[in-house]
């Protein structure tokens, strides 16, 4: 390898100091963990509660799941949250008020983040009891125009009663869990770790960092969903084949070599994809079985979505650095690297979750509908 | 990391944790540890630990026991449980009122119904339109046809009734009645003039509007007789309203109706079920003012098999979404069937088995039977004018004029009922045919009894029980809010007397079993024969003795129970519902059967039908609106058959049967902390696996009558339960449901069919 490559990666010299990095092993990753398995707890109680009826069968394996899907979540949470205590009281919080500082601050960003996860599982258990409202008055007859409407305001006013109920549960729930966790502990939580330059480490652009995530939790995305579209549209699913092989192969690129041409290429064909998606959610595309049909806008796409304008948007800062001739390898603040990486991988695993594989499903749970070939009835035995 | 180490608890941190602070941070913090003292630290963690070990060891010793008692012991549970809590607590409203109390109980005498008498040829014959086969026939919108004819089973025309459904009043008790509250004290009370009653000042109540065939509460009670088929003609004039009667807020609010005789054998337009009356007929979910059906119940068993003779059916109404409002606003008949053939089961026990009951033929072809009593058990709740009524049909707008959610003093004193799908509905006032703590005298002689749940949602469990001090009401005996369900009880009483049971819902057994106790569920049926002439123990009963029957589970919600014989008992549980007193020696010709119907052979080869079978599971959630539950996954939609389950052959069969075809059909309670009472049209069933085990030689001990044929499937938590099913002699649609009438109106119901 050249030095101009180890400079490229940025590899640290044996003999460099310090190093301040975030501590995931000790206190991001359990922390996230402890928090993400209590709040979705209570997300999924609020859901057996009063969430939809197909979301609330095998409730444990829901909350499994889920905490392992939203940890990256949590992740984002508790990473912004020891940036914010390291700016305000150091690396390593001392004294009391720091120490119950911290842990305020981490109960509060957590919470604001299960309190979205709340939010947004209430809103679709409303989308679908919505849904549900209407299948039951088109076939019972019984609850037409105006009842119908009052019915699904009673049905929201229920989700975000869940909701109002759910934040403070979260929130409390929080505070004494980290609170806990610290007495647990026997001392304060530190904000930042520091590796003692004896270990060689490379060191890569954040920018390129976030386009090869971007790039690989797309293809991901895109890999999740090859199953539903092969049985819909072969052609479809071949495609989504080819993007997710592409996406790979870009990353890779730009992980060995960040030429221009593999970043123009990359913008140009995340851009492709991005107005391709916008146009099969407004207009509908033009071809295939339903043509001209638009589609529903999921949360697999949507992350997709989000993932490849990021990948755009990276390939543009790349390319301007290129020709003002600034400098590769920037780096921003260890905390706002992790919670960048944490985002995206957070959006891939959203993604995945949102593409309808059943064993990581997170929108419909495990007592979904089934699907059910006609010609398969029953004749009976005897 | 978080943890212990060898040398007692101590931060056992990683690398990363070891390098978490440059050097001049690590210095301090080891200055920081030098001046705090070890002990601080340890006792954070202690605490921590102790805390952690405190709340778990608390938790599990206070919620567990309860847990376990109602099978959520398991990590689903849990979150059900902790749902449950949570809706009780947040977000449903769903009030009960209490109960006046009864002051005199077991002084009304118990209504025993007559058979009523059919119509004579001569006038149904003179009717516009005329009972008959063909098309057009079979209701008044003439777009049905009754799919068999008696005669095309070389059976007679049927005995014609007509039942009209009316608008009339109903009282429970004679008695004055003290107005409480839930803690027991006295309160105010009002009436429909907004007067206003002083706490402390008994009252007499005021009449409950009924929606009754034909105006009485239980409805008839038709005798029918195997190989003499019945017509009956229902009318609906419930838009006529003679006394001016308040109809309050709870029935079907277009007052349609749909009467399914449980659980006959019957073609499907006259079965009275949702997955027929939205597609045929009507195309309604029941059938409106105005109209008319007849009902053409062939009493003809099974497969003309006379092992598929059954012994005791009800008919109620069945009207989509409101079927517990109209059950529960009394559209409940009674219909006990005999067996006329060689005299077998006949109504006299001078012939055949010999079962208690002296037959009194009537010339217009009906008949009475004398020591042979139905019992109707019905728990109902009173308003107190001070609870505001609230469920998901005033929020949809059904009953306008009562400008829910309100408190509704005017009804003080009359029947309440709400739809509460997280609760359930159960009453507080435990009736018998219609009557709040009747007694019953009774000759010294055996009788039979055929007792039938009418309930929306209560179970039952009875025991014959002598008390020295009598009933003492509840609150006399301080006990309060839930523990007041029931309003009497004989805390000294003991059991004095056992059943035998001779008959459940699928018939006569084929043998009599001798009973302690035995549970009844919502729309079961069970036959038990009393014999009044002496005590268990052997000795004489004499003039003047009291019996009571008691009633031992406690249930406070319409989920499930919260003490029973099977789980905890609660000794001091033990509420009267009706007493006999024993009066003169009578003759008594009667004797109990060594052996009575046999069971229909199951086929050797039922096990290797396993891997094909059809597996339904239960599944409670919410979807906003009238659906609360699921089966497999879907919401009853009236038009369409369910799919099952995917079996082990790796199949998901819709449940549709060929005609003349057998099957095993597995019904799972999926959800937690709630039993099902699991009702299958049409045919009756057996039971062949209860959780896993063959319980055809010998049944569940909670279950006993999984030996025998039932139409109704019980399910404890999260059981499973097979059964083997025929589905003979008609074609078309029918449903299956659960017959707790708040599940089955949140779409706890699915279609099914038989095809030719």
């Amino acid at each position: 390898m050249t030095t101009e490559a180890l400079l490229h990666r940025g590899t640290v010299g044996s003999d460099g100091p310090a190093e301040r990095s975030v501590p995931w092993g000790s206190m991001v990753l359990p922390l996230a963990a402890l928090v993400a398995l209590a709040d979705q707890f209570i997300v999924v109680v609020l859901r057996t509660s009063v969430g939809s009826i197909e979301r609330t069968s095998d409730p444990a394996l829901s909350w499994v799941r889920e905490s392992v899907e939203l940890l990256p979540v949590h992740v984002v949470a508790v990473v912004v949250a020891l940036a914010l205590v390291s700016r305000r009281w150091g690396d390593v919080p001392r004294g009391r008020g720091p120490a119950v500082g911290t842990v305020l601050v981490l109960a509060a960003t957590t919470a604001l983040a299960g309190a979205a996860i709340l939010l947004a599982s209430s809103l679709w258990d409303y989308h679908l009891q919505a849904a549900e409202l209407v299948h039951h008055a088109e076939t019972h007859r019984t609850c037409v125009d105006a009842c119908l409407t009052r019915a699904e305001h009673a049905s929201l006013v229920v989700q975000l009663k869940a909701v109002g109920v759910g934040i403070p549960m979260l929130a409390v729930t929080n505070v004494v869990l980290l609170g806990w966790a610290v007495a647990l502990r026997g001392r304060p939580i530190v904000a930042a770790s520091y590796r003692s330059g004896a270990r060689p480490r490379v060191v890569i652009d954040d920018r390129r960092l976030a386009l090869v995530l971007a790039l690989v939790g797309s293809a991901l995305v895109h890999a999740a969903v090859v199953p539903e579209h092969m049985g819909e549209w072969r052609a479809a699913g071949v495609f989504f084949v080819v993007v997710e092989l592409a996406q790979v192969t870009a990353a890779l690129w730009v992980w060995r070599q960040p030429g221009r041409l593999v970043l123009v290429l990359t913008a140009v064909g995340s851009v492709g994809l991005v107005v391709l998606w916008a146009v099969s959610r407004t207009a509908g595309l033009p071809f295939g079985p339903e043509a001209w049909e638009p589609e529903p806008v999921g949360l697999a796409d949507l992350s997709a979505g989000a993932l490849e304008v990021v990948a755009v948007a990276c390939c543009l800062s790349l390319l301007r650095a290129e020709r003002r001739g600034l400098p590769r390898g920037r780096q921003h603040s260890a905390h706002l690297r992790g919670a960048v990486v944490a985002a995206i991988v957070a959006v891939t695993v959203l993604g995945i979750g949102g593409s309808g594989l059943p064993a990581v499903d997170l929108l419909s749970g495990t007592g979904g509908h089934h699907d059910v070939d006609a010609a398969e009835g029953q004749t009976g035995a005897g | 990391m978080f943890g212990l180490g060898p040398m007692g608890m101590h931060w056992s941190g990683d690398m990363e944790e070891q390098n978490s602070a440059p050097l001049g941070a690590t210095t301090d913090r080891l200055q920081d540890q030098a001046s705090v003292p070890f002990a601080r630290r340890t006792l954070l963690r202690l605490g921590a630990v102790g805390a952690a070990g405190a709340g778990i060891t608390t938790a599990g010793a206070f919620v567990g026991p309860s847990l376990a008692r109602r099978g959520l012991l398991n990590p689903d549970g849990v979150f059900s449980a902790a749902g449950t809590a949570l809706g009780d607590t947040l977000f449903y409203v769903e009030a009960f009122p209490t109960s006046p109390l009864i002051l005199e109980p077991f002084k009304d005498r118990l209504s025993i119904p007559k058979a009523l008498e059919p119509e004579p040829e001569s006038s149904y014959l003179s009717w516009t339109d005329t009972p008959g086969p063909g098309d057009g026939r079979q209701n008044s919108m003439r777009n049905e046809r009754h799919q068999k004819w008696p005669n095309e089973i070389s059976y007679p025309d049927p005995l014609v009734y007509k039942i009209e459904l009316l608008v009339r009043g109903h009282s429970f008790t004679t008695s004055k009645v003290l107005p409480i509250t839930r803690d027991g004290l006295p309160a105010k009370s009002f009436d429909a003039d907004g007067k206003i009653y002083r706490e402390g000042e008994e009252r007499t109540l005021p009449v409950s509007t009924i929606y009754g065939f034909n105006g009485t509460f239980p409805g008839p009670m038709i005798n029918a007789e195997y190989g003499k088929p019945v017509l009956i003609r229902f009318i609906n004039s419930l838009d006529e309203n003679p006394f001016n009667l308040d109809r309050q807020d709870f029935g079907a609010p277009d007052a349609s109706f749909l009467t399914h005789l449980h659980n006959a054998h019957t073609a499907p337009e006259s079965d009275g079920n949702p997955h027929y009356s939205m597609v045929m007929g009507p195309k309604k979910v029941g059938y409106e003012t105005g109209t008319w059906v007849d009902n053409l119940y062939l009493n003809w068993p099974a497969g003309h098999d006379d092992r598929e003779k059954q012994s005791f059916f009800w008919f109620h109404d069945h009207r989509m979404d409101h079927t517990g409002a109209n059950v529960y606003k009394g559209m409940v008949g009674l219909y006990p069937i005999y067996d006329p053939k060689n005299g077998m089961d006949m109504g006299d026990e001078r012939r055949g088995l010999r079962l208690p009951g002296v037959r009194k033929d009537h010339s217009d072809g009906s008949f009475d039977v004398d020591y042979d009593i139905p019992l109707a058990f019905f728990d109902a709740r009173l308003d107190d004018g001070v609870t505001v009524h609230q469920d998901i049909h005033d929020g949809e707008g059904d009953y306008p004029d009562a400008h829910n959610p309100s408190t509704h003093p005017e009804w003080w004193g009359k029947t309440f009922f709400k739809h509460f799908p997280n609760h359930g509905f159960v009453g507080d006032i435990f009736t018998v045919n219609g009557t709040a703590f009747p007694v019953m005298e009774v000759k010294r002689r055996k009788y039979r009894f055929r007792f039938l749940d009418a309930s929306v949602a209560r179970i039952y469990d009875f025991q014959l029980m002598s008390s020295t001090q009598g009933p003492k009401s509840a609150v006399s005996l301080g006990y309060k809010d839930e523990d007041l369900q029931g309003q009497y009880r004989i805390e000294d009483g003991q059991q004095c007397m056992k059943f035998t049971q001779i008959a459940s819902d699928g018939g006569l057994l084929p043998f009599p079993i001798e009973r302690d106790n035995f549970e009844l569920w919502p729309a079961k049926r069970r036959e038990v024969v009393i014999d009044f002439t002496r005590y268990q123990d052997g000795t004489p009963t004499t003039k003047g003795d009291v019996v009571y029957l008691t009633n031992v589970m406690k249930m406070p919600d319409g989920r499930m129970w919260s003490k029973s014989n099977r789980f905890s008992p609660d000794p001091r549980y033990k509420v009267p519902v009706l007493k006999f007193v024993i009066g003169d020696l009578a003759e008594d010709n009667s004797q109990i059967p060594q052996q009575m119907r046999a069971l229909p052979p199951l086929p050797s080869s039922w096990k290797s039908m396993m891997d094909n079978r059809s597996i339904f599971e239960v599944q409670r959630g919410g979807a906003g609106g009238e659906v609360e539950w699921l089966i497999n996954g879907q919401p009853f939609t009236p038009d369409t058959v369910a799919a099952s389950l995917k079996n082990p052959s790796g199949k998901r069969p819709l449940a549709i049967q060929k005609k003349g075809s057998f099957n095993l059909w597995e019904i799972r309670n999926g959800g937690g902390g709630w039993v099902h009472p699991f009702h299958l049209h049409m045919e009756e069933h057996r039971t062949v696996m209860r959780n896993g085990k063959d319980v055809t030689q010998r049944p569940d001990a909670g279950h006993p009558d999984d030996i025998s044929r039932e139409d109704l499937v019980a399910l404890d938590p999260g059981e499973s339960v097979i059964i083997y099913r025929g589905f003979r002699d008609f074609v078309g649609p029918y449903v299956a449901h659960c017959h707790n009438l708040a599940h089955e109106d949140h779409a706890m119901m699915f279609g099914w069919a038989i095809s030719p």
